[in-house]
Formats: structure tokens, C-alpha cells, sequence
């Protein structure tokens, strides 16, 4: 309403491209800015996937390294011990990264359950056991599923994603200031600092933005624009699917017992195809049987590009049936997108980079929400505002108290508790909603501090409960080298001392730097 | 290689900072005359772009290309948080990068 009256007070060239950009950006930015937060925080904490998985499974002990050869061999050996009623073996062979061999069992229902997951200790192949956790896989997912049923969870991703490329646009033109203003940053100053930390970082990490957010948009390509697919392929999807990830259904058994060619000879195959690269997955259909197959995947660590390399051979006897045919530009472009946007090439350096920008979208987004209600504070009373402000305690700090809850449950439960999987992650959307409960109750300014400490109090809590909990305290794991859980402490850690500054800051503040 | 990076990009953007007349005026008082102004943001430019190739000797040219984005962000992101403080102190990174990459480079 007081928007109309103020367009009708302006002078008429002000009723520009600027003012409508301004629009734009103000009210999609809202509507979509606290989803938009939970993809960004998810999707950055994302990036150290591998490693979350691994502290969230402490049992999982520093391993050392072996070949692939060694773990392909060790994880067969292990398989075939029970191998009755197999239909499919799907192997992923340990990485830099993450230092087990996962395997997946696909089983005859009638002889077994239809899917079972093992972790194999990748130079003996002996299973290890370890607590059931979704681990970082759960955050991942979170990021475009939202944990939504159907494919809802995808579809409100990629508009969140659509509204975000458009906030872009419409940013650079509506804070028209953002080059002037290049380098300015004006502390304890209310609205006009929290305008310059929004335009800060959403200019210096811009390149990373765009990136991001097209890329992700990629990703979910077949999802929003199956026009294309449909026209080519008539038949229906799952011959693209075959074409495109070189996944062809299994061929028929024939009923007749034959043992698996050796494996080492066919990865020096494949290795010596990808000029020294690595297989990074088997995949092994109706092992024992003659009609079995052998497909080699390359690892995706190796290469910008997401599009799949693989081979497939013959099981019984080796032959190479076919290969992943050299793809075109198309292809080979949504493949480097992708890859980009799973950053699965990274090493160490460019990894914590990729986070670091992660960190300055979700900053970028936590600030323009803030800036949306300190701007319009003389409404604070109205019934809109206070929605706006309950969710944005909500996204901005209930967040990350829920995910700092789904840590310190993955340690408090026991390990062998039954569905433990689903109270971590029970407790995770049960911490969330307190979160929304408190912020909705609680007057606006009393929300934020006391989710500010929280946040920090539970984010310091991590790594104390993991000490007492696990072999591994922060004190062990520095001592002996073992980064990934020195790293997950450190940086819980940091991120404590962060919402503990905040909120310290946000206290002396008061009114002016909320 | 990386402090490398990071010194020349810090310093790039440090200078094309200074060739701005406020952000001068708030370091020393005044604005740089114009031909010091035009030297800075030629300097700053020119710093910013040779990083580029510092990080392709680092991670290849396809992974170093990647690396230089994220590297011009945090730099400048330093840049605009240690400014904020007081312009005095973000100069001392153009002092403290050039030392740690020289120490990074001769172990």
C-alpha cells in the first residue's frame, strides 16, 4: 500500500527501469530469500560432504592407503562370500577423500533384502561396522530436495534458482552504488552498514554467485525443460538416461555359473583408455552368472567435467563391450557446468575457497533479509513485519542451531540404537521448528540474542560432546594428524566464536545494529 | 604459490582502492593526483591479471582459472573487513603477504 502511494509522489522520472528493478529485487529477494539461505548453507556445508559423512561415522578409524587393484579385489573377495540371489553390485572404491570402499548390494527380493550397504575396510575387505548415519549425504540432499516428497522439493529449488539469477540482475541495477561505493565498508552505522556488507559481498564473490546458481540450475536441467529430451527422444526418458550416463539396463541372465574375469587387468584397461586416470566406481551385474557385466567408472575427482567416463566389459571373460562414446560440445558443456557446481575436483586449497565464497552467498542473502526489515523498522508493529522478522531469525539462525543439533545427536545417540538415522534427522526438523516457535513467540530482539548464543553455545558444544563421546577429541585428532576430524572441530569451533561475537556485538548494539 | 597469489591479488586490489579520491582521503587527507591515480589503476590491473597465471602454475589452468576467482574474493573481501578497521591497517598485508610468499618460495 505505501509502496503505491510513494510511486504516485514521485516525480515520473523516477518510475524507470531503477525503480522497478528495485522492486523486483526487493520483494523476490524476500519471498525467496530464506529458502534460498537454507540452499545456500546446506549446499556450501555440502562441499565437505565426504568429510561430515566420516566425523558423523566415528568408528571409521584413519585407514591407510591402498590401490585400486587391492581395494577392487579385497571388496570382491568380501562379496562373493554372499553372493546368492545378487543382481547387481555397485562398488565405490576409497578416494582421497574418504578412505573406505562402500558397496551396494542389489538382491532377488525373494532371497534377501532388496538393497544392502556395506563399508569395507579397503585393503582387507572385511566390513566395518560403523553407526547408521545419513551423514553428510543428508545435507546434501537437503540442499535441492529439500526433503520434500515427489520431486516438489527440486521444483521449488530451481524457482528459488530462477529468482535468484533474476536478483542478480535486478541488484546491480536497483544498488546502483555497489562500483562507486567499491571498498566501502561503514561499521556501527544501522541500515547504511548493513546495505554495505549486502552490496560487499554480493560484488566480490559475483563471478561465484552466477556461477553457483546457473550451474545449479544446470544441474536440475531435465527437471524444468524436458521439452528438448521429449522431442528427441520419443520413446520415453530412460533411453536419454541410458545415452546419457552410459547406464544400460542388465542384460538376461542365462542361468549358467561363471566366475568373474580378474578384475586388475580390466582397470589397467581402463586406466590405460583415460591416459592415467582412475576407476572410481564398479558396477557389476548378475556377478557368478555368464550373462554378468563389468562397468568401470571413472572417478569424478579427476576432471572439471561431470559427464561420466566408463567401460563396460563382459564378465566371464574381459571382452570390452563398449565405452563411453566421445561426446559432443553440448554435452561436454553441461558436463564442465556440473562439475563446477559439484566441485568434486577440487583439492584442499580450492575446496575451503569454494566454501569460503559458500559462506559469503549465505552472508550476502542473510544480510539483504536483515537490510529488508531494519529499512522499514517504523512498521515493526505491523503484522507482515513481525512475520518477516520471525522467519528471518528462523532461516538465519534457527538453521544453523538445527544442523549444530544434528551433530551433537549423531554423538549422543548410541551407536547401535535401532533407526538411529531417523532421529538424527527427526532431530534435526525438530530443532528447526522450536527454532521458528521461539522466533515466533518472543518479542524480535529478544529472538535474535538468545538464538545467537544458542547457536553459539551448541556449535561450541560439538567438538566438547565429541570428546567425551568418541576416542577422537579435538586434543587426539590434532596430535595425530587426523584432519578431517581436527578440521570439523576447528571449524565448529569457529563458527561458535562467530554467533558468539554476533550476539556479544548484537547486545552492546542494541536498536541501531539490529 | 598460493601466498603468491593472494599478495598479488591483495595488492591489486589495494591500489586500485587508493586510486579511488575517497578511499584516498581517508588514508592520507586527500585525493592522488591524477597521473599517480591512472599509475594505480594501471598497477592494480596489472596485479590482479598476473595472478591469474600464478595460479595456473599452481593448479593447471583449468583448476587455477577457478582458484583466481575465489582468491580475487577473498582478497578483496580482507581488503574491504581490515579498511573498515582503518585504512592504516590495511596496508599491512601489502607488507606481510610479499614476506610470506618470499618465505613460501625459498623453502
Amino acid at each position: 500500500m505505501s509502496i503505491t502511494a510513494d510511486r504516485a509522489r514521485r516525480p515520473t522520472a523516477e518510475r524507470g527501469l531503477r525503480p522497478a528493478m528495485a522492486v523486483l529485487h526487493t520483494w523476490g529477494g524476500l519471498l525467496f530469500g530464506w529458502l534460498l539461505f537454507a540452499i545456500f548453507v546446506t549446499g556450501t556445508v555440502s562441499y565437505f560432504r565426504d568429510e561430515i559423512s566420516l566425523w558423523m561415522r566415528p568408528e571409521i578409524g584413519q585407514l591407510t592407503a591402498t590401490t585400486p587393484d587391492v581395494a577392487a579385489d579385497a571388496a570382491l573377495r568380501q562379496l562373493r562370500k554372499n553372493s546368492v540371489g545378487v543382481r547387481r553390485w555397485m562398488i565405490d572404491l576409497p578416494t582421497d577423500r574418504s578412505p573406505v570402499t562402500s558397496a551396494l548390494v542389489l538382491r532377488d527380493p525373494k532371497t534377501g533384502p532388496a538393497a544392502t550397504r556395506l563399508t569395507l575396510d579397503p585393503a582387507s575387505g572385511a566390513p566395518i561396522k560403523a553407526r547408521n548415519t545419513a551423514g553428510g549425504d543428508f545435507l546434501y540432499y537437503f540442499h535441492f530436495d529439500l526433503y520434500m516428497p515427489q520431486r516438489f522439493g527440486r521444483y521449488l529449488t530451481c524457482t528459488a534458482a530462477i529468482v535468484m539469477l533474476v536478483a542478480f540482475v535486478s541488484g546491480v541495477i536497483t544498488h546502483r552504488r555497489i562500483f562507486k561505493d567499491f571498498f566501502t565498508f561503514r561499521p556501527r552505522r544501522g541500515q547504511r552498514s548493513w546495505l554495505d556488507a549486502h552490496n560487499a559481498l554480493g560484488v566480490t564473490a559475483l563471478p561465484f554467485h552466477v556461477m553457483i546458481t546457473y550451474t545449479g540450475l544446470i544441474t536440475l536441467l531435465p527437471l524444468y525443460l524436458p521439452w528438448g529430451i521429449e522431442a528427441m527422444y520419443p520413446d520415453g526418458r530412460q533411453e536419454f538416461v541410458i545415452e546419457m550416463f552410459d547406464d544400460a539396463p542388465p542384460r538376461k541372465t542365462l542361468n549358467v555359473a561363471a566366475p568373474l574375469a580378474p578384475i586388475a587387468p580390466l582397470l589397467a584397461i581402463a586406466s590405460a583408455e583415460w591416459q592415467g586416470g582412475t576407476v572410481g566406481r564398479l558396477v557389476i551385474d548378475n556377478p557368478g552368472d555368464r550373462a554378468a557385466t563389468i562397468r568401470l567408472v571413472r572417478q569424478d575427482s579427476e576432471r572439471i567435467s561431470h559427464a561420466v567416463q566408463s567401460m563396460l566389459f563382459d564378465g566371464s571373460n574381459g571382452a570390452l563391450i563398449s565405452k563411453t562414446p566421445v561426446t559432443g560440445a553440448a554435452a561436454e558443456a553441461r558436463g564442465i557446468f556440473h562439475g563446477l557446481h559439484l566441485a568434486r575436483f577440487s583439492d584442499i586449497w580450492l575446496r575451503w575457497m569454494f566454501f569460503i565464497s559458500g559462506i559469503v552467498g549465505c552472508a550476502m542473502i542473510a544480510t539483504g533479509l536483515v537490510l529488508w526489515s531494519v529499512k522499514r523498522r517504523r512498521n515493526a508493529a505491523n503484522v507482515g513485519h513481525k512475520i518477516v522478522d520471525a522467519l528471518n531469525v528462523t532461516a538465519i539462525t534457527g538453521l544453523p542451531i538445527a544442523i549444530a543439533a544434528y551433530f551433537l545427536c549423531n554423538r549422543l545417540l548410541s551407536a547401535t540404537s535401532p533407526g538411529r538415522t531417523l532421529w538424527e534427522v527427526g532431530c534435526f526438523f525438530a530443532v528447526w521448528l522450536i527454532a521458528g516457535l521461539h522466533a515466533a513467540i518472543r518479542p524480535q530482539r529478544d529472538a535474535w540474542r538468545e538464538q545467537l548464543w544458542i547457536a553459539a553455545l551448541l556449535f561450541a558444544t560439538v567438538p566438547t560432546v565429541n570428546a567425551i563421546r568418541t576416542e577422537r577429541g579435538l586434543a587426539t585428532s590434532l596430535v595425530s594428524g587426523d584432519w578431517v576430524f581436527a578440521g570439523f572441530d576447528l571449524t565448529a569451533l569457529a563458527t561458535a566464536v562467530f554467533f558468539a561475537i554476533s550476539a556479544a556485538h548484537y547486545a552492546r548494539r542494541g536498536e541501531v545494529a539490529a | 604459490m598460493i601466498a603468491l597469489a593472494f599478495a598479488l591479488t591483495y595488492f591489486g586490489w589495494a591500489a586500485l582502492c587508493f586510486a579511488m579520491p575517497s578511499h584516498a582521503r581517508s588514508l592520507r587527507g586527500r585525493p592522488f593526483n591524477q597521473p599517480i591515480v591512472v599509475m594505480l589503476r594501471c598497477i592494480g590491473t596489472i596485479a590482479l591479471l598476473v595472478a591469474l597465471p600464478v595460479t595456473a602454475h599452481a593448479w593447471g589452468w583449468s583448476n587455477g582459472t577457478t582458484a583466481w576467482f575465489g582468491i580475487l574474493t577473498i582478497a578483496c573481501l580482507a581488503l574491504i573487513g581490515l579498511f573498515a578497521t582503518s585504512p592504516k591497517v590495511a596496508l599491512l598485508p601489502l607488507v606481510g603477504l610479499p614476506t610470506a610468499a618470499i618465505i613460501a618460495l625459498l623453502r
